[in-house]
């Protein structure tokens, strides 16, 4: 007997192709200036572009860091997702740095449209953005595996 | 006096407007950047005073502080801090210097910085000492005392000189030397009561060849941290004329053992410090004295709240832990010479620049209560602070 496909088993088919993609556009990524040279970072690398500790391009340019406020979604995401920490913590290595004199603060901007203008738009500047919107404005600097 | 009020008119108004405002950035001027903070506290006791009156209720502690950080170029920056800080009689709102220096950028790339630093730079000690007037900074609103004594937090925070600096990453951690050779600073009202027992007519100046270095580990982005400080403090005692004393040395050596853990949720901190002290010279004969003191505190946090519990524990003399030779000897309370902290607290972050504290010590002892708040002598042995701040930084 031929019966016609469940329609519990298309939906749970259709959920299960569109999933990984959603997730994929929903997913964080870095990104930079357009002008960047091109650059390889891992995870070590952006801790210590993010930490505000290297300061300096392998070119010797300034970077210039943007980030979202402390409770932003993306910026819990991008905290736990890429830097394998928690917003707290990249708050506390932030402020021991500006409050002792020896780094500055990263730049804020309050929305992810922000971020992607201010990125695109400033030299050697690096930041995060839900996948999706990361437009041809910007590039997307993808995390080598370690 | 009317200077003070004038200052704490100053913090209770940026801290409304903290309040007022969802959020505050650092001020940015071209290649300059701004940031500042400060805090009010109240503070409740009963029995011994504490930074003011606390045994009426005080608000004598206050904060307020402006840095800059000026990056000239990628190899050259300046940064400085300027601090007004009441604390009672500990301290005396006044403006001062918290650090002022320039730095030059030896080398700077993807796994390694070095520099040096020259001018008023900040003690590399233990976890906490770098930030400590920022309250949002702390694990609390009182650090630990038998590590962080604030009667000689002048003293404690910066020295004149030149600091080398290296940072390099190591497998999944980052390692950090930190050395200075540096004068230290002795404008502290109680710094001669804790070295020589009493406020006398010289003068305590810092010598040159003081020196201090850490050594910092961090695993995994700060996931579990270590730190390692040592150095030898020297300050020579000038006596005035008609003095009691003759010119002396006060030899100082700290040795400052960190480690703090942190999860999402919780995070354990504790540190170990040994006080070694010399005086040498001053006409009588020589007298060392070794110190171990030391804080374990847990922290948990559920979204903008953080709850913490710390015991803290401060040990003038190990040959005499309860104080007992103490008292036998100059005829002053034992218990002036240990303190045992038990502190639980919160805090509420409303937003990233402005949080509120509470947080209750119950304390036995009294080595780090400033003899001068209490007349000499703080007269009880068990006591108990109510304290509650409310802080903002940007």
């Amino acid at each position: 007997m031929v019966r016609s496909t469940p329609l519990w088993l298309m939906l749970v088919l259709l959920f299960s192709l569109a999933l990984p993609c959603w997730s994929a556009d929903s997913s964080v990524v870095v990104i930079a200036n357009k002008n960047l040279e091109n650059v390889a970072v891992n995870r070590t690398y952006l801790r210590s572009l993010f930490g505000m500790r290297a300061r300096t391009w392998p070119s010797g340019a300034a970077v210039r860091v943007f980030v979202l406020k402390d409770n932003h979604e993306v910026h819990e995401k991008f905290a736990k997702s890429i830097l394998k920490t928690f917003p707290y913590n990249l708050r506390k290595i932030w402020d021991s740095r500006v409050f002792s004199g020896v780094g500055a603060s990263p730049t804020v901007v309050a929305s992810e449209a922000e971020m992607y203008e201010r990125v695109s738009e400033t030299d050697n500047a690096i930041g995060y953005l839900t996948r999706g919107l990361a437009g041809p404005g910007v590039k997307v600097l993808e995390l080598e595996k370690i | 006096m009317k200077m003070f009020t004038t200052v704490r008119k100053l913090v209770w108004l940026w801290l409304l407007s903290g309040a007022t405002f969802n959020t505050a950035y650092a001020v940015t001027i071209g290649d300059v950047q701004v940031h500042g903070f400060a805090s009010q506290s109240f503070l409740l006791s009963n029995k011994n005073k504490f930074f003011g009156s606390s045994d009426d209720g005080s608000f004598e502690f206050y904060e307020l502080g402006v840095n800059a950080f000026w990056e000239v170029s990628p190899k050259l920056r300046f940064a400085g801090q300027v601090l007004v800080r009441d604390a009672g009689a500990s301290d005396n709102g006044k403006d001062r210097i918290d650090y002022a220096f320039a730095e030059y950028v030896f080398w700077d790339n993807e796994s390694a910085s070095a520099g040096v630093r020259v001018g008023r730079v900040i003690n590399p000690l233990g976890f906490f000492n770098a930030t400590r007037d920022v309250a949002g900074t702390r694990p609390s609103i009182l650090l630990p005392q038998s590590v962080y004594s604030d009667n000689n937090r002048n003293f404690s925070i910066s020295a004149d000189g030149v600091q080398v600096y290296m940072v390099k990453t190591i497998a999944n951690g980052e390692l950090m030397f930190e050395a200075e050779r540096a004068r230290p600073r002795t404008r502290d009202p109680d710094l001669e009561v804790t070295v020589l027992g009493d406020v006398r007519p010289g003068s305590l100046e810092g010598r040159d060849d003081s020196w201090l270095a850490k050594l910092n580990y961090d695993y995994d982005f700060g996931r579990w941290r270590f730190a390692l400080t040592h150095g030898k403090i020297n300050v020579d005692y000038n006596p005035a004329d008609g003095d009691g004393l003759q010119a002396g040395v006060f030899d100082f050596k700290p040795t400052l053992l960190s480690v703090q853990h942190q999860q999402e949720r919780w995070g354990i901190t504790a540190e170990f410090l040994r006080r070694s002290s010399t005086l040498s010279g001053f006409g009588f004969p020589e007298i060392s004295v070794d110190g171990d003191n030391f804080f374990v505190q847990g922290d948990y946090r559920v979204n903008d709240l953080n709850f913490f519990l710390r015991y803290d524990h401060t040990v003038r003399n190990n040959d005499d832990r309860r104080g007992k030779q103490y008292e036998a000897t100059f005829k002053r309370p034992a218990y002036t010479r240990y303190a045992k902290d038990w502190t639980v607290g919160g805090r509420w972050d409303i937003n990233q620049n402005l949080s509120l504290n509470a947080e209750w010590h119950m304390v036995e002892g009294a080595a780090w209560l400033s003899m001068i708040e209490n007349n000499g002598i703080p007269r009880h042995k068990y006591w108990n602070m109510l304290m509650m701040s409310v802080s903002l930084k940007f």
